[in-house]
């Protein structure tokens, strides 16, 4: 399973259960939708945490980061890249 | 959901060739709609005076701007903007003011650039914030009027925080300086000191990242709804908020408490109109607020009303305060980081209120709002996070479970927020007492309030919309609602519909054009954090003082050193012999304190003689000397008016500014009697009975002695007996206060619950007041009339106030009451600003009173009247 994929499994499970996953698309806005709260976003980012080995700072939670999946596998990739 | 970005003008994709015609003439028709549209919404804003002159100026600015920005390159609008909004600082401030707004705000925005390390720029920052709040504190003086602080801190305050939090990750830090100086500098900005806090990072990210057309299009949609807010808040303002003094049973505490809620739509309506203006230049920023009465949680409120402040409190507070202490878990994380939102919340509420009032006010009432707001907002987020799963919002269309949900956290926010919006925790207190005094209309008002929020919370909006019929869609589209919210306040802002409409109509449409304070709060000062704030114009007003009265200085009859305090009944009159330059008018009294030439005491043979008694717009705020229509009429008797037996005509002014009908009483005993008057005017106005409450009040608080029985049986009928009002602790209700005296306490009276009891007997003492003048005046030979006279107001009531009380009185009316037709009311204020009429008002007074008093002395009844004990006649044999 891909990065994309994998988030959006996660977001669709616990966030948009019963949601249609074709409603759900790469550049989908998850802030701007409200599909994102303070509260997801937290879970959101425990989950990256944990699932892909990488850690977060508050700055990286800047609205742009999280827009949308694309957005956060890019930033996941960054982080993965700094690590190595 | 599927939100796919649309093709847009600076990086979407070029529509082919075949298609391009097509695409261009349905952008162009779209454009077209939108500024059609703005200039519909700009007629509006005149019609309603939405906002005040200033905004009126800065709307037609944004309208002709938004064509130009059009016709302009995508490369060229952002500076354009920028320049649009300097151009807006001087039509607003001047060119004074407007050098020091932008020189100043330059400075910061150059601080934050310094190529020293961030840390010394945040240092350094700090010291140019201390300095400018030693001088805000008035410490030092600032070189700019006062109209310029509340804009400059307005502007830079928050935006300062983000700009540089930005700067630290770097990443829009780079770009031209036009970015800061337009993120600093919004237009909108200069008229609204109360402003979303806008995150510098979404400032650029949305920069036209849409489609033009769509951009634009919400833009107008939001500036439709703001509109519509802002007139719905008049509705409330005007038609439904009560004042705390008058709750008295269940009914009046629902109302004040869905009164005092309702009033947050200035807020809304002015954030929705920031907003839609900023689209029309392409910032496509987020929505400010969204369906915040519908709210089912505490945590969805929050997240809802004034999204802005959320977003600004995440980013800065809460994120910062979640990764630092996630080691301790996340529930302990959770809980501290969102006390620490609230904490900084309750603290920056009192900072926003330095920067744009002045004064750091911390009251018992502000911290139990935050912080009863933030345990519930805790609670919330704890069973949020506990929850394996989202409910996901979208799905089902109607949930009962959610609209109780809604309905219940309405009800606790309204409760909440009305402790915020009273005096204090013990006035609050004491009206809550009335909720014991059931009535049926209170309870039909809690379950039409909970029903109607249950139906309408339990709907899910976001599912609703993309369901329903054809029609529906269509008129859902944003350019189709955008139209009809327009199309329907345009027809309801002309004079035929209201004319046409039943009365309670009528009088409703007429609220949404009343533009200044309501009776209340234009006679005494009840506010909430957001009306004390803005919502009233209370800080746009210093701002329209430089707009609106060109940098004129505005005196008040106190600060020009006329007026006196006194400790008896007459509570304040006007210094002997002076003689000031007021407002640009010179303003003189005689040698015992009369807005008038001298007079003897002792009466010329054959002169009839008139005691004139009022509050300010008798006396003359705002004319000269021999202006006032009292000069005027006396004038105009000794040159064209003939009665048999008199000579001559004299009419004493005895007017002071602020005066109820109580101290023209006192003052008529005081002075006027021993100028042995032939007919006592006293002057009724419309908010009498609330200067009467007022006058109560200060006698009740000031400790004045009362000598008439009659008055002071009153004033003990209502527990209102003067009261000492230091060294005590205040204690609502008199069982409280009797209980906490056996406990050895030295209680007294809660403000608020004097200002209700005052409340209460204010047509008591209107009632003494009009006896008293009726039998004073002729014990003393006098004919006791009463002149009904408003200052120059558009929302005085149909019929003249407490007329009961005057015909009880049995007394003579000289009738002004409607004298000046609404089309003419702006040429006979003194100023926009200022009520009282203006000299042309003055002589339109004195034309109508001329006639009327004519009329007075021609009458045989005038005649009998003074003849049955007088010590001087006048038999009504005259000739013209």
């Amino acid at each position: 399973m891909s990065m994309r994929d994998t988030v959006r499994s996660f977001i669709l499970e616990n966030f948009l259960p019963g949601e249609d996953p074709k409603n759900l698309t790469d550049d989908t806005e998850l802030k701007e939708s409200g599909i994102l709260d303070s509260m997801s976003t937290l879970k959101l980012v425990t989950f990256l945490e944990e699932h892909f080995g990488v850690e977060f700072e508050a700055e990286d939670l800047e609205a742009g980061n999280l827009a949308s999946i694309e957005n956060i596998e890019r930033l996941v990739q960054s982080k993965l890249a700094a690590k190595s | 959901m599927n939100s796919t970005p649309t093709t847009g003008t600076l990086n979407g994709p070029i529509p082919d060739r075949a298609a391009r015609p097509a695409a261009v003439w349905a952008a162009i028709s779209r454009h077209a709609l939108v500024a059609a549209q703005l200039f519909g919404a700009a007629l509006l804003v005149h019609l309603y005076a939405i906002e005040g002159p200033a905004f009126e100026r800065v709307f037609l600015l944004a309208t002709a701007g938004f064509i130009v920005n059009l016709a302009l390159p995508m490369s060229m609008r952002l500076p354009f903007f920028v320049m649009l909004s300097i151009v807006g600082v001087v039509i607003v401030f001047g060119v004074g003011d407007a050098a020091w707004l932008l020189a100043v705000g330059m400075c910061l925005i150059a601080i934050c650039h310094l190529p020293v390390p961030f840390g010394a720029r945040v240092v350094i920052l700090a010291a140019a914030g201390g300095l400018l709040a030693v001088s805000r504190g008035g410490v030092i003086a600032a070189p700019w009027s006062a109209a310029v602080w509340p804009i400059l801190g307005s502007m830079f305050m928050f935006r300062l925080v983000l700009y540089m939090l930005a700067q630290k990750t770097a990443k829009t830090a780079a770009g031209p300086w036009w970015w800061p100086v337009a993120y600093f500098f919004m237009l909108p900005n200069l008229v609204f000191p109360l402003f979303p806090v806008i995150d510098y990072q979404t400032f650029r990210r949305t920069y036209y990242d849409k489609k033009e057309e769509a951009i634009h299009e919400q833009g107008m949609l939001w500036i439709a709804r703001g509109l519509v807010h802002l007139l719905l808040y008049r509705f409330v303002y005007h038609f439904v908020l009560n004042d705390p003094a008058d709750v008295i049973k269940l009914s009046d505490v629902v109302q004040f408490m869905l009164g005092t809620f309702l009033l947050y739509l200035r807020v809304s309506g002015q954030f929705h109109l920031i907003v839609g203006i900023l689209h029309l230049f392409g910032f496509r920023l987020p929505e400010t607020h969204k369906l915040y009465y519908l709210a089912s949680s505490f945590t969805e409120l929050w997240r809802r009303i004034n999204i802005y402040w959320t977003e600004f409190m995440m980013k800065a507070v809460f994120y910062p305060t979640y990764f630092k202490v996630k080691r301790f878990g996340p529930r302990a994380a959770l809980v501290l980081s969102t006390t620490a939102v609230f904490l900084t919340t309750w603290i920056l509420h009192s900072y926003q209120w330095f920067w744009l009032r002045g004064g750091f006010p911390l009251t018992l009432q502000d911290t139990l709002f935050w912080g009863i707001l933030g345990a519930l907002v805790i609670y919330g987020a704890l069973k949020e996070l506990k929850a394996v799963k989202k409910v996901n919002q979208r799905t089902a269309d109607w949930s009962w479970k959610r609209g109780l949900q809604a309905a219940v956290t309405f009800s606790i926010f309204c409760f909440l927020w009305s402790l915020w919006s009273t005096d204090s925790v013990m006035n609050w207190v004491w009206m809550l007492g009335a909720v014991a005094n059931v009535d049926a209309l209170g309870v039909a008002m809690v379950l039409a309030t909970f029903g109607v929020i249950f139906v309408l919370g339990g709907r899910n909006w976001e599912a609703s919309r993309s369901a329903g019929p054809q029609w529906l869609a269509v008129v859902s589209k944003p350019a189709m609602r955008t139209t009809l919210a327009l199309a329907v306040l345009l027809i309801v802002s002309q004079p035929v519909v209201r004319g046409a409409a039943p009365k309670p109509l009528a009088g409703a449409l007429q609220a949404l054009h009343t533009t200044g304070l309501n009776a209340h709060d234009a006679a005494l000062q009840h506010r909430g954090y957001y009306e004390q704030l803005d919502v009233r114009a209370q800080v746009n007003a210093e701002v329209l003082d430089v707009v609106g009265r060109n940098g004129a200085k505005w005196d008040d009859p106190a600060s020009v050193g006329i007026i006196r305090d006194r400790k008896d009944l007459l509570l304040r009159d006007l210094y002997p012999s002076r003689s000031v330059d007021w407002n640009g008018n010179r303003f003189s009294t005689n040698s015992v304190g009369m807005r008038d030439k001298e007079y003897t005491l002792e009466k010329a043979p054959r002169t009839l003689r008139v005691a004139l008694l009022g509050p300010s717009h008798v006396m003359g705020n705002g004319v000269a000397d021999g202006e006032t229509f009292e000069s005027l009429v006396e004038d105009r008797l000794n040159r064209e008016f003939h009665l048999q037996g008199y000579d001559r005509f004299e009419i004493l002014n005895f007017a002071v500014d602020g005066y109820s009908m109580a101290q023209q009483v006192a003052m008529l005993e005081e002075k006027a009697l021993a100028y042995s008057p032939d007919i006592v005017i006293a002057t009724h106005y419309h908010p009498g009975q609330f200067v009467t409450q007022h006058f109560i009040l200060k006698v009740a608080w000031g400790g004045i002695p009362v000598q008439d029985e009659s008055l002071r049986a009153i004033l003990a009928g209502a527990k209102l007996d003067p009261m000492a009002r230091e060294g005590s602790v205040g204690v609502p209700f008199a069982a409280g206060r009797a209980l906490a005296g056996w406990l050895g306490m030295k209680v007294r009276m809660p403000y608020g619950e004097s200002e209700a009891r005052a409340r209460w007997i204010a047509e008591d003492v209107l009632d003494w007041s009009f006896r008293k003048l009726s039998a004073v005046s002729t014990a003393h030979g006098a004919v006791p009339v009463v002149l009904v006279l408003n200052a120059v107001i558009d929302d005085a009531p149909e019929e003249v106030p407490n007329g009961q009380s005057l015909e009880r009185a049995q007394l003579r009316t000289l009738d002004l009451y409607r004298i000046f037709p609404e089309a003419e009311r702006p040429a006979l204020r003194v100023a926009p600003w200022d009520n009282h009429p203006n000299a042309a008002g003055h002589r339109l007074i004195a034309a109508r009173l001329y006639e009327q008093l004519v009329g007075v002395l021609e009458s045989g009844a005038v005649s009998t009247t003074a003849s049955t004990g007088a010590r001087h006649q006048f038999d009504g044999g005259h000739s013209r």
